[in-house]
């Protein structure tokens, strides 16, 4: 229960100071009262005096924000940090924090809570941590604001763009290789920039960074959330099935996870084998694979556009196999199962360290 | 485990060497004979085998020298138990059975009966007449050349051969499987996998055509149905999936043995209508 959209900061603070009274534990007191703490930025402050049962006291301070993003969040926390008193506890109140926001401020040591209910507040003395779970997506976001994930295919197209190339982008440059609309491109790059992703420099677009755009587009794209799904069983093993795809039948397709990332990286034998094409049920009669839920070794995954950016920047395997972009690989590994987020941080490890081999120019 | 293979290949290698006068009916048979043919299939199960099998051809045997005397000669002893007719126990404890195929052991019910042998230096087994029409000559050597450069031509069975016997061996100890038995029936499911399914299905059909290894032949496809074809949870499809417990995917292997045995029934099937 979210309750309505705060107007205010000061209503933001109240949110937030009602939901840390209300998780505290019993036998904890606390009293509210305002400081005048000279925060930069602060349109309203506020002050908590926490005491535990044996009779500690510490004060969370608390500094009110309407709006938070992701590139904003080095700068708050050092403010933040050259504000505090010894034993006063630092707490960003937001009126919504974004899961990115909130992964920036736990690297950064910033305790936070917003009016949704995301909530974590560490002290270390008197001991104390809070923390709960809101909402993971704005829900006061009304229509025609900016987009606030990297869900869906011209998310997709964008972010693969920024990443496959190390280039900076003229909006227009972007729009034609991504493929993406020009409404979604602008929409996606305004989200990509308030969250800190890309950069612009002049009237270019540029990823200094890759790596956290690639992990914070995995994030919002869960594994085939978009695709249906078919297993199907090689009774004689992967490795069969590998011949048999490079044995250069007529099929469009492109191998994803543990497999295409052999390419790469050796991590340990594959136990299944995803792959993209462009139909199901075509690909399963042209390499004659059996349907089976029970012990599946072959996934096949047909996204719903047959151009999907699935099958774009493939890559011909020193096996002739066809591989996903490296890029695509390793979103799709950190959104696997089992074993698969590792191979995925073994893949990026191999990535930042060879990012000349596969970023293109 | 990798010593106790080379263990057993040497003293198959003795073997081969104390009956080299009658080399020309010897036939590797068992798990060695196996991974002769299945070194590509990647499975989970480590190739692993503690004995030595050979099946001896009577039509061939020679007189001279007696199997007694020459693998006594050679260092093997007698197992002394009443239940190890024919089998010999090399200077390196590992365990050598010499076998003939039933139907051409003679009179006897472990013993055979080809003089001037003795009877109890080989024993009968029911299902490696197979093994006689289905068998072709391999170069046979140690694991490590280097420590044991011997090397000796001998017939090994086929892969259909192979099957056919371990149908027989599964079945004969349905009653009281082991865990031994599941890596019998593992052994079915690395042929399987190793070998593809048309060639596999004509070597059947050459042994559903000879006379001496037809009914043995006919009833290893039965047994093939109702042990796997049948389905993940037929006996022995559980079996080989068992074999893999903790190493490997015991479920998958159930599933892949059921489906490459039905895909076996169905070409002698097709093999069968179109002849």
């Amino acid at each position: 229960m979210q309750g309505n959209d705060p107007q205010s900061t000061a209503e933001v603070i109240r949110r937030a100071v009602a939901l840390i009274v209300d998780r505290l534990p019993s036998g904890w007191t606390s009293v509210p009262g305002t400081q005048e703490r000279g925060f930069v930025d602060s349109q309203a402050d506020a002050a908590l005096c926490i005491t535990a049962p044996d009779g500690k006291k510490t004060t969370f301070i608390i500094e009110g924000k309407k709006v938070v993003e992701r590139r904003d969040v080095y700068r708050i926390a050092e403010r933040m940090r050259g504000a505090s008193g010894l034993d006063d506890v630092q707490v960003l109140a937001g009126r919504y924090l974004s899961p990115p926001v909130r992964e920036a401020l736990t690297e950064q040591g910033i305790s936070y809570v917003d009016a949704t209910g995301n909530m974590r507040i560490t002290a270390a003395s008197p001991a104390i941590y809070l923390a709960d779970r809101g909402e993971d997506r704005d829900p006061w976001r009304g229509v025609g604001r900016p987009r606030g994930t990297l869900k869906g295919d011209p998310a997709a197209r964008v972010v693969r763009a920024l990443l496959d190339y190390r280039r900076g982008w003229r909006i227009r440059d972007l729009i034609e290789t991504s493929g993406a609309s020009t409404g979604a491109t602008y929409r996606v790059l305004d989200y990509l920039q308030r969250e800190g992703y890309v950069e612009k420099r002049g009237d270019e677009y540029l990823v200094e960074n890759w790596e956290p755009l690639l992990r914070a587009w995995s994030k919002d794209s869960p594994l085939f959330a978009t695709s249906r799904v078919a297993q199907f069983l090689e009774p004689r093993g992967v490795e069969t099935f590998e011949t048999r795809l490079s044995s250069g039948l007529d099929q469009k397709y492109a191998v994803t996870g543990s497999l295409a990332a052999q390419e790469w990286v050796q991590y340990a034998p594959t136990k299944a084998a995803y792959i993209y094409v462009p139909s199901i049920e075509s690909a399963a009669a042209d390499w004659g694979l059996r349907p089976n839920v029970t012990a599946p070794n072959v996934i096949l995954v047909e996204p719903k556009q047959l151009n999907d950016v699935v099958f774009d920047n493939t890559k011909k395997g020193a096996n002739e196999i066809t591989c996903a972009a490296i890029t695509q690989v390793a979103c799709d590994l950190l959104n696997g199962p089992g074993r698969e987020p590792a191979e995925g941080e073994a893949l990026i490890e191999w990535m930042k360290n060879n990012e000349s081999e596969w970023r293109r120019g | 485990m990798a010593n106790e293979m080379a263990l057993a290949r040497t003293a198959l290698l003795d073997a081969l060497e104390a009956l080299h006068e009658h080399l020309e009916a010897v036939i590797l048979v068992g798990a060695q004979a196996v991974y002769q043919h299945t070194g590509n299939a990647k499975v989970a199960l480590a190739e692993f085998t503690t004995d030595g099998d050979l099946a001896i051809d009577p039509d061939l045997l020679g007189s001279e020298p007696l199997i007694e005397d020459a693998m006594i000669a050679a260092g093997f002893c007698a197992d002394p138990r009443e239940s190890a007719v024919g089998t010999w126990l090399a200077g390196n404890g590992v365990a050598i059975d010499l076998m003939i195929p039933d139907a051409v052991a003679g009179s006897g019910r472990r013993s055979v009966t080809v003089p001037p042998h003795d009877s109890h230096s080989m024993r009968r087994a029911r299902g490696l007449e197979a093994a006689l029409v289905d068998n072709s000559q391999r170069t046979l050597g140690a694991l490590d050349p280097a420590a044991d450069p011997r090397t000796f031509i001998v017939s090994v069975a086929g892969p259909a051969a192979l099957i056919v016997a371990k149908l027989h061996k599964i079945n004969d100890r349905s009653s009281s499987p082991t865990r031994l038995d599941n890596k019998d029936a593992h052994d079915i499911y690395r042929m399987l996998v190793a070998i593809e399914t048309e060639p596999l299905a004509r070597s059947f059909i050459a042994l559903l055509e000879a006379p001496v290894s037809e009914p043995v032949a006919r009833e290893a496809v039965q047994l093939l149905k109702v042990l796997f074809a049948d389905g993940p949870d037929a006996a022995g499809s559980r079996m080989a999936g068992a074999a893999e417990e903790v190493v490997g995917n015991p479920v998958a292997v159930a599933e892949s043995v059921s489906i490459l045995a039905q895909d076996l029934v169905n070409a002698l099937d097709d093999l069968v209508t179109v002849s």
